[in-house]
């Protein structure tokens, strides 16, 4: 039995570099960050997680990056209620819902612990939401986007991740007043869900493509719902006929830009945005952030903070066939 | 003497990962623990009797998500009180229960049994829930699942509830003496007059209606009635874990039910004081820690079948 157990401490040993307390050479205990996305092994997280740990590098901070295999809240909470009982000085979260985060943050704010939210916010219990882009950026920017490609007439759907998420929902919102106002012969239609699955992406595209006949284009809310319908356009050989324009990385649609079935992609650069979270962490850790105003983020330079708790990355970028090789993430 | 050796596996593996992560030895840690895992160790215990008579019931966790979306189904569809809704998970785990039961006596293995109303269950849960999941029941619930029952948090009051129960009824009744000698033999069990057709229907539907409880809880902790419930932390296999972990013989015959309590203690130490590991590679420490624990109880078993032929049956 002995040997077994043995076999058990080396075991998790060897997996366990990061146990104990992290004290850098003067003895002086190093900041801790963690920091959570709303799911791993995705591009666009991974790219988070790169921009994190140039910031964490620079700063001196000591940052684990971990979160849930599914963008399932539950598994957030567990993994947030364990990270609550270690020692950290900054918690940053992704939240996959807005309101179910806020027992485990207020949790988290009790123990005296700092708490940011990146990428999507929670309804409350965070000092610091670090935004990408403001909602009404982002909405405006695909429907002008696709008002320019499909001549600002006809019938366009929407495919996005769940009906719940927070960033989804907040820009289907704002694309649907905005709409109206400025481009009147375009009409959206309601948002479909793609539950964050390319398969079901590409089955729900199909079926938008094949029950409205008149569909002029597909706006695809997600890095995982763009890429899905620009795959069924083509599989439906409908490239040209209907436009797709969205939100994703480059290189998840590096593929669509060179064959033609996607002109522009939209997003903001997930490096920076972690960069700008970890940065954010730091200034808040020296008494330095503001509520309003600006504050100076490292090589980002001035940032924008509104509303007391907003921190704005920048204006979005729009990613085409002369700009996306440039891009790698 | 070997019976209670059984018992120092789980100890020594809690005792590790309190060496490799000190934080564990706080009882305001444990406080957090108890919560999060008291539904992980209600489905172990339901699934400990099934184990014993040499049964599986995979089943469970799809049971928890079918049971949370009855619930609101009931609630917001077909616009019932919520006292009645919460009635309604538990009448689902029990129906679910009776499936697998019967299926079960019409002489298909449990283990496909199960693999199967797995796969049926959760489809249930995700059709009967529609595009739009209920996501909005009162905060009453939460609040009432957050608090506290003589001192002790609800859940490890539902907990002890569900422990007695099964304990009672495996140590301490003729239907537990039943289950070992079906677990052990069951054409002997069947000569000698046990009812085994009976037994094993009604453990089933006891596992049904326990994960059924559990799916309510469910619904109280988030507010939501989640057909993916269960889904990434893959909860069946979590609760077959603990009931391995402590010892009880998946093949049957041999078991004790304090001993699948200590294995959800364990699991929960082991998965909770990997904090600062990356989380893609918990589930292959916890495989090891697993294969660990299976090796000890087969050496174990041999042990005493060499020492005292005819024992084991504890």
């Amino acid at each position: 039995m002995g040997r077994w157990a043995s076999f058990g401490i080396l075991v998790t040993a060897l997996l366990l570099p990061g146990s104990g307390c992290s004290r850098d050479g003067a003895g002086v205990k190093k900041f801790r960050m963690g920091m959570m996305p709303k799911i791993t092994g995705i591009a666009y997280f991974n790219a988070c997680e790169k921009g994190a740990r140039e910031a964490a590098d620079e700063l001196g901070i000591d940052l684990h990056y971990d979160g849930p295999a599914k963008d399932d809240i539950a598994e957030q909470i567990r993994m947030l209620d364990q990270w609550i009982t270690e020692d950290y000085d900054c918690i940053a979260v992704a939240p996959n819902d807005p309101a179910k985060i806020g027992p485990v943050l207020k949790r988290a704010r009790d123990r005296g612990i700092a708490v940011l939210t990146f990428d999507a916010d929670a309804n409350d219990n965070r000092q610091y939401f670090i935004n990408q882009v403001t909602y009404d950026d982002i909405a405006r920017a695909l429907v002008d986007t696709m008002a320019e490609e499909i001549g600002a007439e006809g019938e366009v759907g929407v495919l996005t991740s769940t009906l719940q998420a927070p960033n989804q929902s907040e820009w289907s919102r704002r694309m649907k007043e905005y709409q109206p106002q400025k481009y009147p012969k375009m009409k959206l239609l309601p948002e479909i869900p793609s539950q964050e699955s390319s398969k079901i992406g590409i089955d729900k595209a199909k079926d938008m493509i094949q029950s409205n006949p008149n569909l002029k284009g597909i706006i695809g809310l997600t890095s995982i719902a763009f890429p899905a319908a620009a795959e069924a356009v083509e599989q439906q050989n409908k490239v040209g006929q209907i436009h797709v324009v969205g939100l994703s990385t480059p290189n998840e649609m590096k593929k669509y830009v060179k064959s033609g079935t996607v002109k522009t992609v939209i997003l903001w650069k997930p490096v920076d945005l972690g960069y700008l979270t970890v940065q954010v962490a730091d200034l808040v850790r020296k008494g330095q952030m503001k509520g309003e105003g600006t504050v100076s983020a490292g090589r980002l330079g001035a940032i924008q903070v509104h509303h007391g708790y907003e921190v704005i990355l920048g204006p979005p970028l729009k990613f085409t066939s002369a700009n996306i090789d440039e891009y790698d993430f | 003497l070997l019976n209670r050796a059984e018992f120092l596996v789980p100890v020594l593996m809690v005792a590790v990962m309190l060496v490799i992560n000190p934080r564990l030895g706080n009882p305001v840690v444990w406080e957090r623990i108890s919560r999060n895992w008291a539904g992980v160790g209600l489905l172990a215990l339901a699934i400990t009797p099934i184990v014993i008579t040499g049964g599986f019931d995979l089943s469970i966790g799809s049971v928890v998500a079918f049971a949370a979306v009855v619930n609101g189904f009931l609630w917001r569809d077909l616009g019932f009180p919520l006292g009645i809704a919460l009635v309604g998970s538990i009448v689902a785990g029990l129906a679910a229960g009776i499936v697998n039961g019967t299926l079960v006596l019409a002489g298909i293995s449990p283990l496909v049994v199960t693999l199967a109303t797995l796969a049926v269950f959760r489809g249930l849960a995700y059709g009967l829930s529609g595009p739009q999941p209920v996501d909005d029941f009162p905060q009453s619930l939460a609040t009432w699942w957050e608090g506290a029952f003589l001192g002790l948090p609800v859940p490890v009051c539902l907990f002890l509830l569900g422990w007695i129960i099964i304990y009672v009824l495996v140590h301490h009744t003729w239907m537990g003496r039943m289950i070992f000698a079906i677990g052990d033999n069951v054409q002997a069990a069947r000569f000698a007059g046990v009812p085994v057709r009976t037994l094993t229907f009604g453990l089933y539907v006891l596992s049904g209606l326990m994960a059924g409880v559990v799916g309510l809880t469910r619904v109280c902790e988030f507010r939501s009635a989640r057909p993916g419930e269960g889904e990434s932390e893959v909860l069946e296999l979590q609760a077959v874990a603990c009931v391995v972990l402590g010892g009880v013989r998946i093949t049957g015959g041999a078991g004790q039910v304090g001993g699948t309590v200590l294995g959800t203690i364990t699991l929960a130490a082991l998965l909770e004081g990997m904090a600062r590991i990356p989380a893609r590679w918990r589930p292959l420490i916890t495989g090891a820690f697993l294969v660990a624990a299976a090796i000890v109880y087969e050496a174990l078993v041999r042990l005493r079948t060499r020492w005292e032929p005819g024992a084991g049956r504890d």
